[in-house]
């Protein structure tokens, strides 16, 4: 016990409590700038946090990873464009909440969100990091096709209604995720000798060009009032700008399996927050007694995404603190600083030094209740920011989106297929393509060929060829767990069926 | 016009139809060589995903067709909002739009290359809010000016981040 206490008072000191207000409020800013995901925020903050000590530095860096999450939610919703690629999923119900007049309340679900999912997963992180731990390290490449796999088939159905364009959708994405180099032979795959296709299709690019450039190139067509109209109209009704009591509690279930979800993904290495956030999305929309509102501006489409990709942040540092095994870059930067700092984590440093454990902990949680009240503030500055007339925040939305797709990469190409994407965006759009389903797909094809190749690869060294997955017992297990989700869904379908016919 | 909806989509699907077998047969053959004797036990050749997925598209494209075209009116009632939305969006398409992308290609494609990144942004949003109905010359240049010194403060000064300086600016 008295080890614990002199962990947490590391982190409860005026200067570490200043560090974390200064890294939450930095991220929250950086988080919110197009093209600047959390992880090169807390690249871009690290070569500072050497000037300082450990329990100074260190409460910063994790306080701007957490305040990126949310900033990035912001222009999400205000304007749709996220500002990192986690935020891409709130821009379904985000965005049309905001259109409707409710951009503060959206905002302010994103925030409760955010940080509900951020606790839950330090909470996770704090008791269960071992066995955690040790549960995801047993997922292979098997387990992780298959739960990519049922990602991608549930998302794609789910996501559009005709089914048969979201499908299609999710497929084109799927082709543009093959541009590049193939993974094991490093053969040019639809580049056509372009060497800056090699790399294959930035995600920066295809997430700004998809939703933000074509929203603009759609909105331009608007009538002169609407044009020279304040950019964000927000309603002056007060329900229309909180989250009420009452519509935070209709919530509580989504943002429990959200963070549930989130969780799971972040403690397995590789998946990462944006993955996350759509399969929770996915799910709260097909669990939803209100599946119909979601695309509208649905509360439950923004606590789901939400928590589910700041659940992921806490859930990182499960690999991270349990085995010193990074589980994103964001994981692996900050593993970097607080090795340049002398901070052990592994194994080890639960038995034999656990003091900066139980000091990350408490800034951890400390994180959290900061980014809450500096969220408001920043809700109040995106109010003032975006009040100006419509055609010049669309205008600079282009230069802006223009400038987010270079600064990743430093290349010009990324800046011409960020148009190029819009134009396409624009056109399926005005042929009722949905976007989103083609993102995902892109999202989620390098991982799901990777592992299906790797799969592929394992099974021609056992003598029973593919069939080995069936000897894995975490195979099994999700498998079966799939099948059990698959069957309920099946037989609630049944039942509203039924109850729908003796309606009538 | 649920004749003219149905009508719509089946020559929408024709096309898809279309561009998707001439990706399989032209573009993926030209476009992912697979290395000789390349099989499944070395974890697939690299065109596998490619064919697989351009196979999906057209099984699913073939579906839609044949569902519209034993059942016209069941596939009408799924299709009826999405498609009414997208024509009154499409109505919407006019000089506005296709000068605003045609600026917006412009400037990613020539501008940005040539005169570099600051000026081009200036140009851009003068153009634009120009198209989109704001006619007072002096508030345009203010503005884009404004918006453009923000983004140099942010990208340069606080991030060192060198945006694009072009070929007549940057050498």
């Amino acid at each position: 016990m008295d080890l614990i206490l002199q962990g947490i008072s590391l982190a409860l000191t005026w200067q570490s409590l200043l560090a974390i207000i200064l890294g939450v409020a930095a991220g929250q800013v950086l988080g919110a700038i197009p093209g600047l995901t959390a992880s090169m925020a807390v690249a871009l903050l690290i070569p500072y946090s050497f000037y300082f000590d450990p329990w100074v530095g260190i409460p910063m860096l994790l306080g701007m990873f957490k305040g990126s999450l949310f900033g990035s939610s912001v222009t999400a919703i205000l304007i749709r464009t996220p500002g990192t690629p986690a935020a891409s999923a709130t821009v379904l119900d985000g965005y049309p909440l905001a259109q409707q007049g409710k951009g503060a309340k959206a905002i302010k679900m994103a925030l409760y969100s955010s940080v509900f999912g951020d606790t839950f997963s330090d909470v996770c992180l704090i008791f269960f990091a071992s066995a955690l731990a040790l549960v995801a390290l047993r997922f292979g490449p098997a387990e992780y096709t298959l739960l990519i796999l049922l990602a991608l088939g549930s998302l794609g159905l789910l996501s559009s209604r005709p089914v048969w364009k979201g499908l299609v959708a999710t497929l084109i994405g799927v082709m543009i995720g093959i541009i590049g180099l193939d993974p094991i032979t490093a053969t040019e795959r639809l580049t056509f000798g372009n060497p800056e296709l090699e790399e294959g299709i930035g995600l920066i690019p295809m997430l700004i060009g998809f939703l933000a450039v074509s929203e603009v190139f759609r909105q331009m067509g608007g009538s002169n009032t609407d044009l020279s109209a304040t950019a964000i109209r927000y309603s002056k009704k007060r329900d229309d700008n909180r989250v009420s009591w009452f519509e935070f509690r209709g919530c509580i279930p989504v943002l429990f399996r959200s963070s549930a979800i989130g969780t799971a993904i972040g403690a397995m290495p590789g998946l990462g927050s944006t993955v996350a956030a759509f399969i929770a999305y996915g799910e709260a929309r097909r669990t939803s007694k209100t599946p119909e509102k979601f695309g509208k501006g649905s509360l439950e489409g923004i606590a789901a995404p939400e928590a589910a990709n700041n659940a992921v942040s806490g859930a990182n540092l499960i690999p991270l603190l349990a085995f010193g095994i990074p589980g994103d870059i964001a994981a692996a930067l900050i593993l970097g600083a607080l090795m340049v700092q002398g901070v052990t984590v592994g194994p080890l440093a639960f038995s034999q030094n656990p003091l900066p454990i139980f000091a990350i902990y408490a800034a951890l949680i400390l994180a959290n209740f900061v980014n809450l009240a500096i969220g408001f503030g920043l809700i109040r500055v995106a109010k003032l920011a975006f009040s100006i007339p419509r055609r010049l925040l669309l205008a600079s939305v282009l230069a802006i989106a223009a400038a987010g797709s270079y600064a990743l990469r430093g290349s010009l190409f990324d800046v011409q297929l960020v148009f190029v994407f819009g134009v396409m965006g624009y056109t399926m759009m005005r042929h009722g393509f949905p976007p989103v389903p083609l993102l995902i797909g892109f999202i989620l094809m390098p991982l799901l060929e990777e592992n299906l190749r790797t799969v592929l690869l394992l099974a021609s060294t056992y003598d029973e060829g593919i069939l080995f997955v069936f000897k894995r017992p975490a195979f099994l297990a999700l498998l079966a767990l799939m099948g059990s989700t698959i069957a309920l869904v099946l037989w609630r379908r049944r039942r509203l069926g039924g109850i729908g016919q003796a309606n009538d | 016009m649920n004749n003219a909806l149905t009508r719509r989509e089946i020559r929408l699907l024709i096309l898809l139809f279309a561009v998707n077998a001439i990706f399989y047969l032209f573009v993926i053959q030209n476009g992912i060589p697979d290395p000789d004797g390349f099989g499944v036990s070395q974890g697939l050749p690299p065109s596998f995903t490619a064919r697989v997925t351009v196979i999906l598209i057209g099984l699913i494209l073939a579906a839609r067709l044949i569902q519209l075209m034993l059942n016209p009116a069941a596939a009408e009632v799924e299709d009826s909002k999405s498609v009414s939305e997208a024509v009154s969006t499409q109505s919407e398409l006019g000089l506005r739009n296709t000068a605003g992308i045609a600026c917006a290609l412009a400037f990613a494609f020539v501008l940005v290359p040539v005169i570099g990144y600051y000026l081009a942004s200036v140009i851009m949003i003068l153009v634009l809010m120009w198209v989109m109905g704001e006619k007072r010359w002096h508030q345009n240049i203010f503005q884009s000016a404004v918006v453009v010194g923000l983004i140099w403060l942010l990208f340069d000064q606080v991030f060192s981040i060198q945006l694009p300086l072009g070929r007549l600016i940057g050498g």
